[in-house]
């Protein structure tokens, strides 16, 4: 299956998350941080980085917005 | 299709180990043997059952090296791999060649070599069998695919993280009796909380270890097992089955379909139902996957696997014991050989030489062995020689 291509600002609910605070050594910059399993509103599910969990909830539920893809993978943003 | 049964099971103390990859598979190999009172030369073929040494120990081609260092010269050896499920896997396919008639006897062994590579290398290595392009490279981990499935069965039912607590801390009082666990220590919920966060919610205490280890069975045709010295342990069902690799194309991140289909192959093919079972090794890779093993497995319904934990059913004393070795969480994951080790295990119970851990009277014993995040899932059902 492909990788699912994504428009900016595309919303998306957050069905599972985690923060990972042990990485594999490509990801020791950027730990601790947030994966979820996220719903878009067109109904696709992905695996992506979610930015602004620590100034936000993070949630089963939580709205999500796709902002941009990295070489790392989709990343969304909380609210 | 031919019975078949198993006559020698042994394994090496699971753990940080001062032995190589091959001394560690040699010594289970040989221990199986004698357990048997067989000798190499009666073996016709070797299954190996190994994740990846390769980049463990910078080894590839494990099945003829660990053929030739136990003196089977030229006999067939295959290396099985899939994943944390490489040792069940490999138990299969011997099974299937005795059930085929092409061979009376077959050893399979399972090995690997992992605390000589630093963790955050492991992590890598461990996060290789799951879905490179769509998981792994977008930084997801082995801990953090189960940490989704933690959230998502904590917010599903509405549990606290006590429940996975409650596993944590059987399996360290079970591994206690156990002298081929790689933990002997006993843990509190105090303990759990101190630990630290691997993967939210999972804490270091919530994750199997980092181990060395060996196992190894001699599988025989059932009508061939009384040439031999211990009483035959008779294999009554298996089965096997796949997903996708990528948890997150999975609709219910609180079941592994896999494992419920491979549960209701092993049990239909030995005729049995779960509340026949009498102890369960199952693959506790990390606490929330022995909670929802006891749900794929029939022993309790969805949602009911965390309340069952935490009021002791699983316990060695309890309705249906779970994990009476210490589980993958104490008695340790050295992958390539966990899935053997849990038919050890069962082996040592329905023979009745499981000393401190025995479950009196068992008469049928389940192991579950999962690859991935639940892509792979063997179940197999054994019972006590007749």
């Amino acid at each position: 299956m492909a990788a699912v291509q994504l428009s900016p600002g595309i919303p998306g609910t957050v069905v599972s998350y985690t923060v990972i605070y042990v990485p594999t050594p490509e990801f020791a910059d950027l730990a601790p941080y947030a994966l979820a399993v996220i719903e878009t509103s067109d109904g696709e599910r992905l695996l992506g980085r979610v930015e602004g969990w620590q100034e936000r909830p993070l949630a089963v539920g939580a709205r999500v917005t796709f902002e941009r893809a990295d070489e790392r993978g989709p990343v969304f943003r909380l609210g | 299709m031919r019975e078949v049964a198993i006559v020698g099971a042994a394994e090496t103390r699971f753990g940080k180990s001062e032995l190589s990859y091959r001394e560690l598979a040699v010594e289970a190999a040989r221990g199986a043997l004698e357990d048997a009172g067989a000798e190499p030369g009666q073996v016709e073929a070797l299954f190996l059952g190994s994740y990846s040494p390769g980049t463990f120990v910078h080894q590839e081609h494990v099945a003829p090296l660990i053929a030739s260092e136990l003196g089977l010269s030229h006999i067939p050896s295959t290396r099985v791999e899939n994943a944390c499920a490489s040792g069940a896997t490999a138990f299969v396919s011997g099974m299937m060649a005795i059930a085929a008639g092409l061979y009376d006897v077959v050893l399979v062994v399972g090995a690997e070599k992992m605390t000589s590579t630093p963790v955050a290398e492991t992590t890598r290595i461990l996060a290789e069998a799951a879905d490179w392009e769509n998981e792994s490279k977008v930084g997801l981990t082995f801990p953090g695919a189960f940490a989704l499935m933690a959230r998502a069965y904590l917010h599903k039912y509405g549990y606290g993280r006590e429940i996975l607590d409650a596993v944590a801390i059987k399996n360290h009082a079970n591994a206690l009796a156990n002298p081929y666990a790689q933990f002997h220590k006993a843990i509190t919920a105090e303990d759990i909380a101190k630990s630290p966060m691997v993967a939210d919610p999972l804490t270091l205490y919530d994750c199997s270890p980092i181990s060395d280890g060996a196992a190894a069975i001699l599988l025989v045709a059932a009508d061939a097992a009384r040439n031999f010295a211990k009483p035959a342990v008779r294999v009554l069902g298996f089965g096997q089955a796949s997903d996708s690799l990528a948890l997150f194309r999975r609709p219910d991140l609180t079941t592994l379909p896999a494992a419920r289909q491979a549960a209701q192959r092993a049990y239909r093919m030995a005729g049995v139902s779960p509340r026949d079972i009498s102890l369960a090794e199952v693959h506790d890779c990390f606490t929330i996957a022995e909670i929802i093993a006891t749900e794929d497995l029939g022993f309790f319904e969805p949602g009911q696997g965390g309340e069952a934990a935490r009021a002791g059913a699983t316990s060695r004393d309890g309705q249906i014991p779970v994990n009476p070795s210490g589980g993958l969480k104490a008695k340790g994951h050295p992958v390539g050989a966990t899935g053997v080790g849990q038919l050890v295990e069962a082996i040592f119970q329905l023979r009745g030489e499981a000393g401190g851990r025995q479950i009196d009277g068992a008469e049928l014993a389940l192991t579950h062995n999962v690859g991935g995040s639940g892509a792979t899932c063997v179940v197999t059902i054994l019972g006590r020689a007749a």
